[in-house]
Protein backbone atom coordinates (compact mmCIF):
# COMPACT_ATOMS: atom_id res chain seq x y z
CA UNK A 1 0.00 0.00 0.00
CA UNK A 2 1.08 3.42 -0.95
CA UNK A 3 2.52 4.91 1.99
CA UNK A 4 3.21 8.91 1.61
CA UNK A 5 0.00 10.52 -0.28
CA UNK A 6 1.74 13.07 -1.51
CA UNK A 7 4.85 10.85 -2.55
CA UNK A 8 7.53 11.67 -0.55
CA UNK A 9 10.66 8.93 -1.05
CA UNK A 10 13.00 9.67 1.27
CA UNK A 11 13.19 11.68 4.06
CA UNK A 12 16.25 13.64 2.60
CA UNK A 13 14.07 16.51 2.34
CA UNK A 14 13.38 17.16 6.08
CA UNK A 15 16.89 17.00 7.13
CA UNK A 16 17.60 21.05 6.81
CA UNK A 17 14.38 21.48 8.84
CA UNK A 18 15.82 19.00 11.34
CA UNK A 19 18.78 22.01 12.65
CA UNK A 20 16.79 24.38 14.11
CA UNK A 21 13.50 23.32 15.20
CA UNK A 22 14.87 20.77 18.03
CA UNK A 23 15.45 22.17 21.16
CA UNK A 24 18.94 20.17 21.76
CA UNK A 25 20.10 21.46 18.63
CA UNK A 26 22.25 24.79 17.53
CA UNK A 27 20.82 27.84 16.37
CA UNK A 28 17.30 26.26 17.85
CA UNK A 29 14.95 29.13 16.96
CA UNK A 30 11.30 28.41 18.98
CA UNK A 31 8.65 27.63 16.11
CA UNK A 32 5.35 28.96 16.05
CA UNK A 33 2.20 26.76 14.84
CA UNK A 34 2.51 28.53 11.47
CA UNK A 35 6.05 27.58 10.62
CA UNK A 36 5.61 23.52 11.43
CA UNK A 37 4.72 21.74 8.69
CA UNK A 38 3.97 18.23 8.45
CA UNK A 39 7.88 17.52 7.10
CA UNK A 40 8.86 18.27 10.42
CA UNK A 41 6.45 16.43 11.88
CA UNK A 42 7.86 13.37 9.88
CA UNK A 43 11.55 14.42 10.19
CA UNK A 44 11.25 14.16 14.45
CA UNK A 45 9.25 10.85 13.78
CA UNK A 46 6.30 11.90 15.66
CA UNK A 47 4.15 9.59 12.67
CA UNK A 48 5.92 6.51 14.26
CA UNK A 49 2.90 4.54 16.35
CA UNK A 50 3.51 1.41 18.98
CA UNK A 51 3.32 -2.38 17.91
CA UNK A 52 0.28 -3.35 16.13
CA UNK A 53 -0.59 -5.65 19.04
CA UNK A 54 -0.01 -3.43 21.50
CA UNK A 55 -2.48 -0.59 20.37
CA UNK A 56 -5.86 1.29 21.93
CA UNK A 57 -8.76 0.40 19.40
CA UNK A 58 -9.86 3.96 20.34
CA UNK A 59 -7.05 5.48 18.45
CA UNK A 60 -8.58 4.24 15.16
CA UNK A 61 -9.77 7.63 13.60
CA UNK A 62 -5.83 8.86 14.38
CA UNK A 63 -4.10 6.30 12.42
CA UNK A 64 -2.92 6.04 8.79
CA UNK A 65 -2.19 2.55 8.66
CA UNK A 66 0.78 0.11 9.72
CA UNK A 67 4.35 -0.93 8.17
CA UNK A 68 6.83 -3.51 10.02
CA UNK A 69 4.57 -4.17 12.45
CA UNK A 70 3.98 -0.73 14.05
CA UNK A 71 1.07 1.15 13.10
CA UNK A 72 1.62 4.54 11.63
CA UNK A 73 -0.12 7.86 12.83
CA UNK A 74 -1.98 10.31 10.00
CA UNK A 75 -0.17 13.66 10.46
CA UNK A 76 -2.99 15.66 9.38
CA UNK A 77 -4.73 15.19 12.20
CA UNK A 78 -1.79 15.51 14.23
CA UNK A 79 -1.18 18.97 12.79
CA UNK A 80 -4.77 19.68 13.33
CA UNK A 81 -4.86 18.69 16.49
CA UNK A 82 -1.42 20.66 17.02
CA UNK A 83 -3.54 24.04 16.00
CA UNK A 84 -6.15 23.47 18.19
CA UNK A 85 -4.15 23.17 21.25
CA UNK A 86 -1.96 26.31 20.42
CA UNK A 87 -5.59 28.50 19.65
CA UNK A 88 -6.77 26.89 22.87
CA UNK A 89 -3.16 27.79 25.12
CA UNK A 90 -3.10 31.39 23.20
CA UNK A 91 -6.46 31.99 24.40
CA UNK A 92 -5.91 30.53 28.23
CA UNK A 93 -2.98 32.39 28.76
CA UNK A 94 -3.97 35.37 27.17
CA UNK A 95 -7.20 35.88 30.01
CA UNK A 96 -3.77 35.49 32.36
CA UNK A 97 -4.31 31.52 32.88
CA UNK A 98 -2.04 29.06 34.23
CA UNK A 99 -0.46 26.54 32.17
CA UNK A 100 1.42 23.85 33.50
CA UNK A 101 3.75 21.40 31.26
CA UNK A 102 3.79 18.07 32.83
CA UNK A 103 6.65 15.20 31.54
CA UNK A 104 7.70 13.06 34.03
CA UNK A 105 10.42 10.56 31.72
CA UNK A 106 13.38 11.02 32.81
CA UNK A 107 14.55 11.93 29.25
CA UNK A 108 11.73 14.68 29.30
CA UNK A 109 12.67 16.34 32.73
CA UNK A 110 15.26 18.73 31.19
CA UNK A 111 12.90 19.82 28.64
CA UNK A 112 9.64 20.67 30.19
CA UNK A 113 11.52 22.39 32.70
CA UNK A 114 12.97 24.98 30.17
CA UNK A 115 10.02 25.26 28.14
CA UNK A 116 8.14 26.33 31.30
CA UNK A 117 10.86 28.58 32.29
CA UNK A 118 11.40 30.40 28.82
CA UNK A 119 7.40 30.86 27.85
CA UNK A 120 6.39 32.38 31.55
CA UNK A 121 4.60 28.74 32.07
CA UNK A 122 4.62 25.88 35.06
CA UNK A 123 6.53 23.00 35.22
CA UNK A 124 6.08 19.30 37.08
CA UNK A 125 8.32 16.89 36.80
CA UNK A 126 6.82 14.26 39.24
CA UNK A 127 2.87 14.09 39.55
CA UNK A 128 2.22 14.03 43.13
CA UNK A 129 -1.26 12.53 43.75
CA UNK A 130 -3.79 15.26 44.92
CA UNK A 131 -1.87 18.11 43.38
CA UNK A 132 -5.43 19.42 42.56
CA UNK A 133 -7.68 17.68 44.60
CA UNK A 134 -5.83 17.81 47.51
CA UNK A 135 -3.67 21.50 46.58
CA UNK A 136 -3.64 22.75 50.11
CA UNK A 137 -1.83 19.95 51.59
CA UNK A 138 0.38 19.26 48.48
CA UNK A 139 1.52 22.63 47.68
CA UNK A 140 1.73 23.87 51.32
CA UNK A 141 5.39 24.52 50.78
CA UNK A 142 4.67 26.46 47.80
CA UNK A 143 2.52 28.93 50.17
CA UNK A 144 3.84 28.96 52.98
CA UNK A 145 1.01 27.65 55.05
CA UNK A 146 1.21 23.89 56.38
CA UNK A 147 -2.52 23.49 57.32
CA UNK A 148 -2.09 20.22 59.62
CA UNK A 149 0.92 22.05 61.73
CA UNK A 150 -1.28 24.92 62.39
CA UNK A 151 -4.86 23.20 63.33
CA UNK A 152 -2.57 21.14 65.57
CA UNK A 153 -0.68 23.86 67.78
CA UNK A 154 -3.44 25.09 70.50
CA UNK A 155 -2.92 27.52 72.10
CA UNK A 156 -2.40 27.14 76.04
CA UNK A 157 -5.29 28.77 78.25
CA UNK A 158 -3.68 31.39 79.66
CA UNK A 159 -2.47 32.53 76.61
CA UNK A 160 -6.08 32.53 74.94
CA UNK A 161 -7.15 34.35 78.83
CA UNK A 162 -4.28 36.83 78.05
CA UNK A 163 -5.83 37.70 74.54
CA UNK A 164 -9.31 37.80 75.33
CA UNK A 165 -8.24 40.89 77.90
CA UNK A 166 -6.05 42.85 75.35
CA UNK A 167 -8.88 42.11 72.92
CA UNK A 168 -7.18 40.09 70.27
CA UNK A 169 -8.43 36.84 70.52
CA UNK A 170 -10.81 36.98 67.69
CA UNK A 171 -7.62 37.80 65.51
CA UNK A 172 -5.32 35.13 66.61
CA UNK A 173 -8.21 32.74 65.59
CA UNK A 174 -8.80 34.22 62.66
CA UNK A 175 -4.96 33.47 61.58
CA UNK A 176 -5.45 29.88 62.51
CA UNK A 177 -8.23 29.21 60.35
CA UNK A 178 -6.97 31.44 57.47
CA UNK A 179 -5.70 29.03 54.87
CA UNK A 180 -3.83 31.29 52.18
CA UNK A 181 -5.40 31.37 48.57
CA UNK A 182 -3.52 28.13 46.51
CA UNK A 183 -3.68 28.49 42.82
CA UNK A 184 -5.04 26.20 40.33
CA UNK A 185 -3.87 24.95 36.98
CA UNK A 186 -5.86 25.96 34.54
CA UNK A 187 -4.81 24.42 32.22
CA UNK A 188 -2.00 21.14 31.62
CA UNK A 189 -0.20 19.82 28.86
CA UNK A 190 0.76 16.32 29.36
CA UNK A 191 3.88 15.41 27.60
CA UNK A 192 4.01 12.12 28.52
CA UNK A 193 0.23 10.93 28.87
CA UNK A 194 1.00 7.11 29.03
CA UNK A 195 2.75 7.02 32.13
CA UNK A 196 -0.11 9.69 33.90
CA UNK A 197 -3.43 8.63 33.02
CA UNK A 198 -3.81 9.74 36.98
CA UNK A 199 -2.90 12.90 36.22
CA UNK A 200 -5.38 13.35 33.49
CA UNK A 201 -7.78 11.69 36.08
CA UNK A 202 -7.55 14.36 38.35
CA UNK A 203 -7.37 16.78 35.83
CA UNK A 204 -11.13 15.68 34.78
CA UNK A 205 -12.28 15.42 38.54
CA UNK A 206 -11.22 19.25 38.52
CA UNK A 207 -12.37 20.19 35.22
CA UNK A 208 -9.61 21.49 34.00
CA UNK A 209 -8.95 21.06 30.49
CA UNK A 210 -5.83 18.57 29.08
CA UNK A 211 -3.88 19.01 26.16
CA UNK A 212 -1.74 15.21 25.98
CA UNK A 213 0.67 13.56 23.53
CA UNK A 214 -1.58 10.64 22.83
CA UNK A 215 0.28 7.77 20.98
CA UNK A 216 -1.20 4.36 19.59
CA UNK A 217 -1.16 2.60 22.80
CA UNK A 218 -3.35 5.32 24.64
CA UNK A 219 -7.09 6.12 25.43
CA UNK A 220 -7.71 9.41 23.89
CA UNK A 221 -10.70 9.68 25.17
CA UNK A 222 -9.51 10.44 28.41
CA UNK A 223 -8.08 13.54 27.25
CA UNK A 224 -9.82 16.57 26.10
CA UNK A 225 -7.60 17.61 23.12
CA UNK A 226 -5.71 14.70 22.42
CA UNK A 227 -2.52 15.01 20.16
CA UNK A 228 -1.82 12.07 18.18
CA UNK A 229 1.90 11.60 17.87
CA UNK A 230 4.86 9.57 19.02
CA UNK A 231 5.98 9.71 22.71
CA UNK A 232 8.81 8.01 22.49
CA UNK A 233 11.10 10.56 19.88
CA UNK A 234 12.29 13.49 22.38
CA UNK A 235 12.73 15.05 19.40
CA UNK A 236 9.05 15.20 18.40
CA UNK A 237 8.39 15.53 21.99
CA UNK A 238 10.61 18.96 22.26
CA UNK A 239 9.15 20.08 18.58
CA UNK A 240 5.42 19.89 19.76
CA UNK A 241 6.59 21.51 23.32
CA UNK A 242 8.41 24.31 21.83
CA UNK A 243 5.64 25.02 19.70
CA UNK A 244 2.98 25.29 22.65
CA UNK A 245 5.36 26.87 24.82
CA UNK A 246 5.26 29.62 21.72
CA UNK A 247 1.72 30.21 21.88
CA UNK A 248 1.57 29.93 25.59
CA UNK A 249 4.00 32.77 25.85
CA UNK A 250 2.11 34.74 22.67
CA UNK A 251 -0.81 34.77 25.02
CA UNK A 252 0.79 35.77 28.30
CA UNK A 253 2.06 39.24 26.04
CA UNK A 254 -1.27 39.52 25.12
CA UNK A 255 -2.42 39.58 28.45
CA UNK A 256 0.52 41.92 30.16
CA UNK A 257 -1.16 44.51 27.18
CA UNK A 258 -4.35 44.09 28.83
CA UNK A 259 -3.10 44.81 32.00
CA UNK A 260 -1.26 47.86 31.18
CA UNK A 261 -4.60 49.42 29.52
CA UNK A 262 -6.22 48.59 32.68
CA UNK A 263 -3.67 50.07 34.54
CA UNK A 264 -3.80 53.26 32.22
CA UNK A 265 -7.22 53.55 32.34
CA UNK A 266 -7.39 53.57 36.10
CA UNK A 267 -4.75 55.94 36.13
CA UNK A 268 -6.54 58.32 34.13
CA UNK A 269 -9.67 58.32 36.04
CA UNK B 1 -13.90 42.93 20.69
CA UNK B 2 -15.83 40.76 23.00
CA UNK B 3 -14.39 38.47 24.36
CA UNK B 4 -15.45 35.37 26.18
CA UNK B 5 -14.44 35.73 30.05
CA UNK B 6 -13.46 31.55 30.78
CA UNK B 7 -12.72 32.74 34.63
CA UNK B 8 -14.19 33.99 37.63
CA UNK B 9 -13.06 37.45 38.98
CA UNK B 10 -12.56 36.18 42.22
CA UNK B 11 -9.47 34.58 41.04
CA UNK B 12 -7.98 38.22 40.14
CA UNK B 13 -7.83 39.21 43.72
CA UNK B 14 -4.94 36.89 44.18
CA UNK B 15 -2.01 37.69 42.03
CA UNK B 16 -0.54 34.72 39.18
CA UNK B 17 2.31 32.98 41.04
CA UNK B 18 5.88 33.47 39.46
CA UNK B 19 7.63 30.85 40.10
CA UNK B 20 7.62 28.22 37.75
CA UNK B 21 8.28 25.26 40.01
CA UNK B 22 5.00 26.33 41.61
CA UNK B 23 2.61 23.54 40.88
CA UNK B 24 5.27 21.18 41.64
CA UNK B 25 4.93 21.93 45.44
CA UNK B 26 8.94 21.93 45.94
CA UNK B 27 10.33 24.87 44.09
CA UNK B 28 13.38 25.16 46.87
CA UNK B 29 14.54 21.74 45.92
CA UNK B 30 14.14 22.59 42.35
CA UNK B 31 15.79 25.36 42.49
CA UNK B 32 18.94 24.16 44.58
CA UNK B 33 19.17 21.05 42.37
CA UNK B 34 19.22 23.14 38.90
CA UNK B 35 22.48 25.55 40.66
CA UNK B 36 23.70 22.31 41.42
CA UNK B 37 23.84 21.04 38.10
CA UNK B 38 25.10 24.06 37.07
CA UNK B 39 28.00 24.36 39.26
CA UNK B 40 28.76 20.42 37.82
CA UNK B 41 28.61 21.63 34.50
CA UNK B 42 30.57 24.77 34.79
CA UNK B 43 33.45 23.02 36.13
CA UNK B 44 33.24 20.10 33.57
CA UNK B 45 32.90 17.68 36.10
CA UNK B 46 31.13 14.23 34.96
CA UNK B 47 27.77 13.16 37.17
CA UNK B 48 28.50 9.44 36.87
CA UNK B 49 31.51 9.51 38.28
CA UNK B 50 32.30 7.24 41.14
CA UNK B 51 32.95 8.83 44.55
CA UNK B 52 33.85 8.42 48.05
CA UNK B 53 31.05 8.96 50.54
CA UNK B 54 31.81 11.83 53.10
CA UNK B 55 30.83 10.27 56.67
CA UNK B 56 28.49 12.29 58.40
CA UNK B 57 29.16 15.93 56.09
CA UNK B 58 25.85 16.01 54.44
CA UNK B 59 22.72 17.15 56.08
CA UNK B 60 20.93 13.31 57.15
CA UNK B 61 17.26 13.74 54.86
CA UNK B 62 15.59 14.78 58.10
CA UNK B 63 17.69 17.40 58.63
CA UNK B 64 17.64 18.76 54.83
CA UNK B 65 13.44 17.99 54.80
CA UNK B 66 13.18 20.43 58.21
CA UNK B 67 15.53 23.36 57.86
CA UNK B 68 15.81 23.51 53.85
CA UNK B 69 12.03 23.30 53.40
CA UNK B 70 12.60 20.41 50.80
CA UNK B 71 10.19 17.60 50.05
CA UNK B 72 13.03 14.34 49.47
CA UNK B 73 11.91 11.18 48.34
CA UNK B 74 14.97 8.34 49.62
CA UNK B 75 16.20 8.44 45.90
CA UNK B 76 16.20 12.23 45.45
CA UNK B 77 18.23 12.17 48.66
CA UNK B 78 20.68 10.01 47.56
CA UNK B 79 21.20 11.17 44.24
CA UNK B 80 22.06 15.00 45.89
CA UNK B 81 24.36 13.90 48.28
CA UNK B 82 26.09 11.80 45.08
CA UNK B 83 25.57 15.15 43.23
CA UNK B 84 27.00 17.36 46.53
CA UNK B 85 30.56 14.70 46.99
CA UNK B 86 30.69 15.29 43.21
CA UNK B 87 31.00 18.83 43.46
CA UNK B 88 32.83 19.17 46.50
CA UNK B 89 35.99 17.89 44.36
CA UNK B 90 36.44 21.35 43.62
CA UNK B 91 38.25 23.43 46.13
CA UNK B 92 39.33 26.86 44.70
CA UNK B 93 36.42 28.27 44.30
CA UNK B 94 33.88 30.49 47.41
CA UNK B 95 31.26 30.44 45.81
CA UNK B 96 30.96 26.89 45.56
CA UNK B 97 31.99 26.00 49.05
CA UNK B 98 29.30 28.69 50.28
CA UNK B 99 26.77 27.10 47.86
CA UNK B 100 27.71 23.82 49.44
CA UNK B 101 27.82 25.09 52.81
CA UNK B 102 24.00 24.98 52.70
CA UNK B 103 24.11 21.62 52.90
CA UNK B 104 27.12 20.91 55.68
CA UNK B 105 25.60 19.44 58.99
CA UNK B 106 25.35 21.78 61.98
CA UNK B 107 28.82 19.58 63.11
CA UNK B 108 30.76 19.29 60.47
CA UNK B 109 32.64 22.32 58.29
CA UNK B 110 33.66 21.47 54.47
CA UNK B 111 37.08 22.62 54.94
CA UNK B 112 38.39 20.61 58.20
CA UNK B 113 40.30 22.89 60.70
CA UNK B 114 43.88 22.13 61.17
CA UNK B 115 44.78 20.19 63.97
CA UNK B 116 46.20 22.54 66.94
CA UNK B 117 49.59 22.68 67.09
CA UNK B 118 51.19 21.02 70.59
CA UNK B 119 53.67 24.19 71.67
CA UNK B 120 56.52 24.16 74.57
CA UNK B 121 54.36 25.86 77.38
CA UNK B 122 56.13 28.74 79.08
CA UNK B 123 58.20 26.24 81.63
CA UNK B 124 59.71 24.67 78.60
CA UNK B 125 57.84 21.26 79.16
CA UNK B 126 56.12 19.55 76.48
CA UNK B 127 52.17 17.94 77.10
CA UNK B 128 51.62 14.99 74.51
CA UNK B 129 49.48 11.92 75.30
CA UNK B 130 48.64 8.58 74.33
CA UNK B 131 46.76 4.94 74.93
CA UNK B 132 47.29 1.64 74.69
CA UNK B 133 44.20 -0.98 75.82
CA UNK B 134 42.80 0.68 78.77
CA UNK B 135 46.06 3.29 80.07
CA UNK B 136 45.55 6.57 79.56
CA UNK B 137 48.90 8.53 80.00
CA UNK B 138 49.90 12.47 79.85
CA UNK B 139 53.25 13.02 79.66
CA UNK B 140 55.68 16.27 80.24
CA UNK B 141 58.86 16.03 79.02
CA UNK B 142 61.33 18.98 79.71
CA UNK B 143 65.16 19.91 79.10
CA UNK B 144 67.14 17.94 82.09
CA UNK B 145 68.92 15.08 83.37
CA UNK B 146 67.51 12.02 81.76
CA UNK B 147 65.16 11.40 85.09
CA UNK B 148 61.84 9.72 84.66
CA UNK B 149 59.14 9.99 86.90
CA UNK B 150 55.76 7.69 86.60
CA UNK B 151 52.46 8.66 88.97
CA UNK B 152 55.15 10.29 91.12
CA UNK B 153 57.18 7.49 91.95
CA UNK B 154 60.54 6.91 89.96
CA UNK B 155 60.44 3.87 87.02
CA UNK B 156 62.22 1.75 88.57
CA UNK B 157 60.24 1.20 91.24
CA UNK B 158 56.72 1.93 89.46
CA UNK B 159 57.63 -0.34 86.59
CA UNK B 160 59.27 -4.12 87.99
CA UNK B 161 59.49 -5.85 84.52
CA UNK B 162 62.42 -5.00 82.26
CA UNK B 163 60.29 -5.16 79.47
CA UNK B 164 58.34 -2.33 80.75
CA UNK B 165 61.22 -0.32 81.40
CA UNK B 166 62.76 -0.87 78.17
CA UNK B 167 59.75 -0.05 76.11
CA UNK B 168 59.83 3.40 77.74
CA UNK B 169 63.78 4.38 77.51
CA UNK B 170 63.31 3.11 73.97
CA UNK B 171 62.54 6.42 72.36
CA UNK B 172 65.48 7.77 74.13
CA UNK B 173 67.70 5.02 72.63
CA UNK B 174 66.54 5.86 69.29
CA UNK B 175 66.88 9.91 68.92
CA UNK B 176 70.35 9.43 71.37
CA UNK B 177 68.99 11.65 73.53
CA UNK B 178 69.00 9.03 76.80
CA UNK B 179 70.08 11.94 78.98
CA UNK B 180 68.79 15.23 77.83
CA UNK B 181 65.32 15.02 79.08
CA UNK B 182 63.09 14.84 82.16
CA UNK B 183 59.95 13.22 82.31
CA UNK B 184 56.93 13.22 84.85
CA UNK B 185 54.14 11.11 83.38
CA UNK B 186 50.61 11.03 84.37
CA UNK B 187 49.10 7.48 83.87
CA UNK B 188 45.67 5.70 85.09
CA UNK B 189 44.14 2.57 83.80
CA UNK B 190 45.06 -0.96 82.64
CA UNK B 191 47.77 -3.15 83.39
CA UNK B 192 51.82 -2.23 83.23
CA UNK B 193 52.43 -2.83 79.77
CA UNK B 194 49.59 -1.02 78.77
CA UNK B 195 50.87 2.10 80.97
CA UNK B 196 54.06 1.35 79.64
CA UNK B 197 53.44 1.32 76.14
CA UNK B 198 51.70 4.69 76.03
CA UNK B 199 53.92 6.20 78.44
CA UNK B 200 56.32 5.15 75.13
CA UNK B 201 54.43 6.87 72.68
CA UNK B 202 53.49 9.80 74.53
CA UNK B 203 57.34 10.39 75.20
CA UNK B 204 58.12 9.74 71.27
CA UNK B 205 55.47 12.59 70.38
CA UNK B 206 56.46 14.64 72.90
CA UNK B 207 60.28 14.33 71.07
CA UNK B 208 59.09 15.52 67.94
CA UNK B 209 57.43 19.14 69.58
CA UNK B 210 61.21 19.65 71.21
CA UNK B 211 62.74 18.76 68.06
CA UNK B 212 60.89 17.62 64.96
CA UNK B 213 63.88 16.58 63.54
CA UNK B 214 63.40 13.25 65.72
CA UNK B 215 60.10 12.41 63.71
CA UNK B 216 61.48 10.31 61.09
CA UNK B 217 63.48 8.38 62.94
CA UNK B 218 60.76 7.65 65.84
CA UNK B 219 57.93 7.13 62.69
CA UNK B 220 59.61 4.70 61.05
CA UNK B 221 60.21 2.84 64.45
CA UNK B 222 56.37 3.15 64.87
CA UNK B 223 57.04 4.66 67.80
CA UNK B 224 54.59 7.51 66.83
CA UNK B 225 51.70 5.23 66.57
CA UNK B 226 49.30 4.21 68.77
CA UNK B 227 48.08 0.81 69.15
CA UNK B 228 44.59 0.75 69.16
CA UNK B 229 44.28 -3.12 69.79
CA UNK B 230 41.58 -3.62 72.23
CA UNK B 231 40.47 -6.70 74.37
CA UNK B 232 37.50 -8.73 71.99
CA UNK B 233 34.21 -8.77 73.43
CA UNK B 234 33.16 -12.18 74.97
CA UNK B 235 30.26 -13.59 72.92
CA UNK B 236 27.05 -15.49 73.94
CA UNK B 237 27.21 -19.03 73.70
CA UNK B 238 31.19 -19.20 73.76
CA UNK B 239 33.12 -19.73 77.02
CA UNK B 240 35.75 -16.48 75.38
CA UNK B 241 35.87 -14.67 72.53
CA UNK B 242 37.28 -16.87 70.47
CA UNK B 243 37.13 -20.10 72.12
CA UNK B 244 34.23 -22.44 71.15
CA UNK B 245 32.64 -25.06 73.05
CA UNK B 246 33.51 -28.68 72.73
CA UNK B 247 32.40 -29.64 69.50
CA UNK B 248 29.78 -33.04 69.97
CA UNK B 249 29.02 -34.94 66.80
CA UNK B 250 25.47 -35.48 68.19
Amino acid sequence: MKLFKRGYSSLKDAQPILSTLIPSAIGYKQPSINEVSIKALMATNLHLGHNKATWNPRMLPYIYGHRNGIHIINLDHTITALRRACGLIFETAAEGGNIVFVGTKPSLHKLTVNVAQQNNAFFIIHWIGGLITNKERILRRSVGYDPDKVSQSLLPQSTLDNLEEDGELEDVKNLLKKQPFVHKPDLIVLLDYANNKWAAHEANLANIPVVAICDTDCDPTGVSYPIPANDDSVAGVGLIAGVLGKACREGHERWMQELEKQNELKQRK
Amino acid sequence: MNRIKLFSRLRFIHEKPIDPAYFTGNSKYYSLVFQLNQHIRNNYLDFNQKVESKHNLWMSQHQMVQDLELRLTNDDYESLVHKLNVLSGVKDDPKILSFLNTFVSSNNSLVKPPRPEIKLDEFGRSLTVASRKTSRAQVYLVKGTGQVYVNGVNMAEYFNEIYDREKIVKPFELTKTLADYNVWALVKGGGSTGQADSIAVAIARGLTVHEPAHHPVLYENGMLKIDRRQVEKKKTGQPKARKKNTWVKR
